[in-house]
């Protein structure tokens, strides 16, 4: 068995000292290291089962912010550049080795990375600061790409591995990864985000904010009866392209999609 | 041995072996779905699901095992990988129908993957988690020195408005270590001390929430687990049948009862 590398955590009052003491819009890492070191207790690992390897979160950080200089880090950030960025590390994170285990699943990890090692870079990439982007959670600046990255991933052999992290709108990503209940099955929240590509081709972009919305509430009333996840890949692809279709009104016969071949399926 | 709520002594190296064992009444299930029993196929699938959160961030199908009358009492087994799992394991187990059946009743089950079952175990492993109510004690001279409630009893760290958010990752309780006996009392589960910090918690959001112009749309729409998705459920309990305007003018004509009753429907949650 591979050891897991355990990566330094910081707890939820840490990140609040550090938001509310630094005092600059884009606080640098040493600000921020100085502010740790005083509260020390905020910052711990896990006791055992691993080692401790705080170079690994010192790699991450690093990596990502090479992404974030590419995308106009720290200079200059629109639209375009923050979604490209969100894309690039999302599959870059979807990939690494290291976050393949427990860890990753961790908020006080990601709080660590966003609050301590890239406070500045969450600063750039949302400018009004907003708290849940550097606690750990669904909204954290890189822990919502995490796990857009690992769910979506195709798998090495897949003829386009990231069309689903670089096709979905930010819109149709929160209505997944923001429902535990369906980004927690990967078989589904791939499967919906499948559908949303093809109904997005039927109707445009335009209008799959709302279709989007509407679908998502039926397949998490469907779920509870039908156990989705439990579907056969072509039944499933099926099954959710018929209530995106009811929603969006698309009444022609129903395309036979082929079921995204997939690592794991 | 029997799962507990806590297991102790975990982490990442531990692989975990889980098993549960099973008897199935074919006959009995067969009438109670009103599916003729030589129709009826039916399978058991087990998962084990793992991140914070009241639902896991991530849920795996461990194993799936057709069902047969000719062995109505079977064993599952399992090995969770250590290395994946994240401060708590949650097992659950669910029958599902496996086979669309010729000729069932009219409110019969018909869909394979119909749920027909389910059970859930869910066990805190290494600190926890937050599958539990997320609390901890913390010495608030030291967290919150020079701050207006450095010498409060305890301090519930929320948000407002934001009624998706999960539940464990959004709320907090601190309970101030320096009031020694405060915090051996709260430890120990004391009832009174316990009813006093989540009556307040519950009067807190509740009331924040129900004064929110929307609110009604919007705790319609909240997920299980969510913030918005436990205020709904502190409201049915405290407040049972009751529309939210009816609530919302309680609230409002008759503040000391409306906090009254929302501290004695505290009492029921101890198990939180």
């Amino acid at each position: 068995m591979t050891r897991v590398l355990l990566l330094p955590r910081l707890n939820e009052l840490g990140v609040m000292r550090i938001i509310d003491d630094v005092g600059s819009e884009m606080p640098t890492v040493k600000e921020v290291l100085d502010i740790l070191d005083e509260h020390s207790s905020f910052l711990w690992f896990a006791p055992s089962g691993g080692s401790v390897s705080a170079e690994s979160a010192v790699d991450i950080a690093r990596d990502i912010r090479q992404i974030a200089q590419r995308h106009g880090f720290p200079e200059s950030s629109d639209q375009k550049s923050r979604s490209a960025f969100d894309a690039e590390v999302s599959t870059w994170l979807g990939d690494q080795e290291i976050l393949s285990t427990g860890e990753a699943l961790r908020d006080d990890v990601w709080a660590f990375l966003s609050s301590a090692l890239l406070a500045d870079v969450v600063s750039w990439r949302f400018p009004d600061r907003n708290l849940e982007r550097f606690q750990g959670g669904v909204r954290n600046a890189f822990q919502r790409l995490w796990i857009r990255g690992v769910t979506l991933d195709l798998g090495p052999d897949a003829a386009d591995r990231w069309q689903l992290v670089h096709g979905l709108s930010e819109d149709a990503m929160v209505q997944i990864f923001e429902r535990a209940s369906l980004a927690g099955d990967r078989k589904l929240a791939r499967t919906i985000a499948s559908a949303w590509m093809v109904t997005s081709g039927r109707i445009g972009r335009g209008r799959m904010e709302e279709v989007m919305r509407a679908a998502t509430k039926m397949v998490r009333l469907r779920n509870e009866i039908i156990d989705l996840g439990e579907l056969e890949q072509s039944v499933l692809t099926r099954e959710i392209e018929k209530i995106f279709f009811r929603v969006a009104g698309v009444t022609d016969d129903l395309p036979a999609s082929l079921p995204l071949a997939t690592a794991d399926s | 041995m029997p799962a507990t709520d806590i297991f102790e002594g975990w982490d990442y190296e531990r692989d975990l072996e889980v098993g549960a064992r099973f008897e199935i009444d074919f006959d009995r299930a067969a009438a109670q779905l009103g599916i003729p029993l030589d129709q009826l196929s039916m399978a058991l699938v087990l998962k084990a699901g793992t991140g914070s959160g009241k639902i896991p961030r991530r849920m795996d199908r461990i194993q799936t095992r057709k069902l047969v009358p000719s062995a109505p009492e079977f064993e599952v087994r399992a090995v969770v990988t250590g290395s994946r799992l994240s401060g708590r394991l949650l097992l659950e187990a669910g029958i599902v129908l496996d086979a669309e059946p010729a000729s069932p009743g009219a409110l019969s089950p018909a869909m394979p993957g119909a749920r027909l079952w389910t059970d859930r175990k869910d066990i805190l492993l290494e600190d926890g988690g937050t599958a539990r109510f997320p609390l901890e004690t913390i010495s608030f001279a030291s967290a919150f020195a020079g701050q207006p409630h450095a010498s409060a009893p305890w301090y519930v760290h929320w948000r407002s408005g934001l009624l998706d958010a999960d539940f464990g990752g959004a709320v907090r309780v601190y309970v101030n270590a320096d009031y020694t006996e405060l915090c051996e009392r709260f430890v120990a589960g004391d009832p009174a001390t316990v009813q006093a910090v989540l009556g307040d918690v519950m009067s807190q959001m509740i009331e924040n929430v129900v004064s929110m112009p929307d609110c009604d749309d919007a705790l319609e729409d909240c997920v299980a687990g969510s913030v918005g998705d436990q205020v709904r459920n502190w409201l049915d309990m405290a407040f049972p049948g009751q529309s939210l305007n009816k609530i919302r003018a309680e609230m409002t004509g008759a503040p000391g009862r409306f906090r009254a009753t929302i501290m004695a429907a505290a009492q029921v949650g101890e198990g939180e």
